[in-house]
């Protein structure tokens, strides 16, 4: 593992972890049965043993600690087993009722004629993970189209009880410009996805080009839909690229299963890639799995790693990869948004937002921007 | 008085049951259920063998094989689990 990667990796909710137990956790996101490395030969000291539990579960590798255990892999004592099997219990029964909202929430969406796709945690699981008891997660991520968030946003809170948890920037502003809704359902989170990512590399995904196509997930007895393998590999890179900074190992690991599936060529990566403005999204996802792979990875990921970025996607890359990266992203996204007016409308939504979003968020008119200005300035807030 | 009348049931997961495996404990979340149930050892093995329809004395034989256990031993217990599984719609019993 490279100095550099583990900075990226390892933020301040991590900063107690010690540089064995670090590496303990990189090796589980890249662990595989067939050829496992890294593990321990012997069942860890208790505290260091905690200490990995602690930070897998902030990295949504939990599920990967559990599957190196199972496969002999991980030495651990009863003890250390019976936390474990504690632990692993708590985050599936909440896995559990995700998936019920799931149902619920699609059965209402295809009934409406709503096109969705399942994306993240539930679909990958299903799809990519030999055992969908070795990904947990903690809630349902639904890609929408565009023109049809609004009336899916309106049947979650109309008819389900859902409620947002932030309210909208200005009216039309997430069908336009925003990444998602988040909304609450009996204490869950469901994210109604209109793209990726927010800021720029979110603005320039070809939406319909990334729904097109998809695959089947079976949840229960319901046969849903998914993204197609070459959106799945993108939707991966993305996440682990821009979705958390630093970044989380449960990206790691998803893209890393994903990638050793095989199922796409670098080609057709490449070109959607260069396509969405996106070359600089993978080059990043590959190099950050090249560093953390102490530089063996596989061909297709050496490949990508060697993209071309063009500097404009570089600029707009590095608004990502600070603290205060939402504010300097949401103005970055000026540089991919095409025409005066849409621009004066995003402008205008950043610099007065409704009332309604002020209050969600606990702001005034006059603190919004000076936080705002704060940030943008790279100061902490007041 | 028909062949179907005296067949014995036979169990397979109830459509929409939810479940996950926590080692060889199974964590089950029938349709209409408020709260998933635990079925402890040798739930994950039950679970895995209810996937396609079988009679309680092939789970019998099966269970009580893998465990290397007498049948009579798991009679008892894997009848009760199924009573249980059923009466919580996480298993459906068909006799036809």
């Amino acid at each position: 593992m490279k100095a550099t990667a583990g900075l990226e990796v390892f933020g301040d909710s991590d900063v107690a972890a010690t540089p064995r137990v670090a590496a303990w956790a990189i090796a589980l996101a890249m662990f595989d049965q067939h050829d496992p490395a890294g593990m321990p030969v012997d069942p860890l000291g208790d505290d260091d043993f905690h200490e990995l539990v602690s930070l897998v579960e902030n990295h949504r590798l939990l599920g990967a600690l559990v599957e190196a255990v199972e496969s002999g892999q991980f030495p651990v004592s009863e003890g250390q087993l019976g936390r474990i099997r504690e632990r692993h219990r708590n985050w599936s029964l909440n896995v559990l009722k995700v998936e019920r909202l799931l149902m619920k929430v699609t059965d209402r969406f295809e009934s409406a004629g709503i096109e969705f796709r399942i994306v993240k945690g539930v679909a990958l699981a299903h799809t990519v993970y030999d055992d969908p008891t070795w990904r947990v997660f903690a809630d349902v991520d639904l890609l929408i189209r565009s023109h049809q968030i609004d009336r899916a946003v309106d049947l979650v809170t109309n008819s389900l009880g859902g409620q947002r948890t932030v309210a909208e920037l200005r009216p039309g502003f997430d069908r336009e410009f925003g990444k998602e809704a988040m909304l609450v359902i009996d204490g869950m989170e469901l994210d109604v996805h209109r793209t990726l990512v927010s800021g720029p590399f979110g603005l320039t995904v070809d939406v319909d080009e990334l729904m097109a196509g998809g695959a089947d997930l079976e949840v229960g007895d319901r046969t849903l839909t998914t993204l197609g393998p070459a959106s799945r590999y993108l939707s991966a890179c993305y996440n682990l690229a821009l979705g958390d900074y630093p970044v989380r190992l449960g990206a790691v690991r998803d893209l890393f299963l994903i990638d050793r599936l095989g199922d796409v060529d670098v080609a057709t990566i490449t070109d959607i890639a260069r396509r969405w403005q996106a070359s600089a999204v993978v080059c990043r996802a590959a190099n950050l799995m090249s560093e953390l792979q102490g530089g063996t990875p596989s061909p297709t990921l050496r490949q990508l790693a060697e993209l071309q970025v063009p500097t404009r996607e570089r600029v707009a890359l590095r608004t990502y990869l600070t603290p205060t990266r939402s504010y300097r992203r949401q103005v970055a996204s000026l540089l991919v948004i095409p025409g005066v007016r849409p621009r004066l409308r995003y402008l205008r939504a950043l610099v007065t937002p409704s009332g309604d979003y002020l209050a969600s968020r606990g702001w005034t008119e006059r603190s919004h921007v000076r936080r705002a200005a704060r940030r943008l300035a790279g100061k902490p807030d007041d | 008085m028909t062949e179907r009348a005296d067949a014995p049931p036979r169990y397979r997961r109830a459509p929409g049951t939810l479940w996950r495996r926590i080692f060889d404990e199974v964590l089950l979340f029938p349709p209409n259920a408020t709260e998933p149930l635990s079925v402890t050892m040798p739930g994950a093995l039950v679970w895995e063998l209810l996937r396609e329809p079988i009679s309680l004395d092939e789970l019998i034989h099966e269970v009580a094989s893998h465990f290397d256990a007498p049948m009579e031993q798991v009679e008892d217990d894997l009848e009760a689990l199924l009573a249980r599984l059923v009466s919580e719609h996480a298993v459906s019993a068909d006799t036809t």
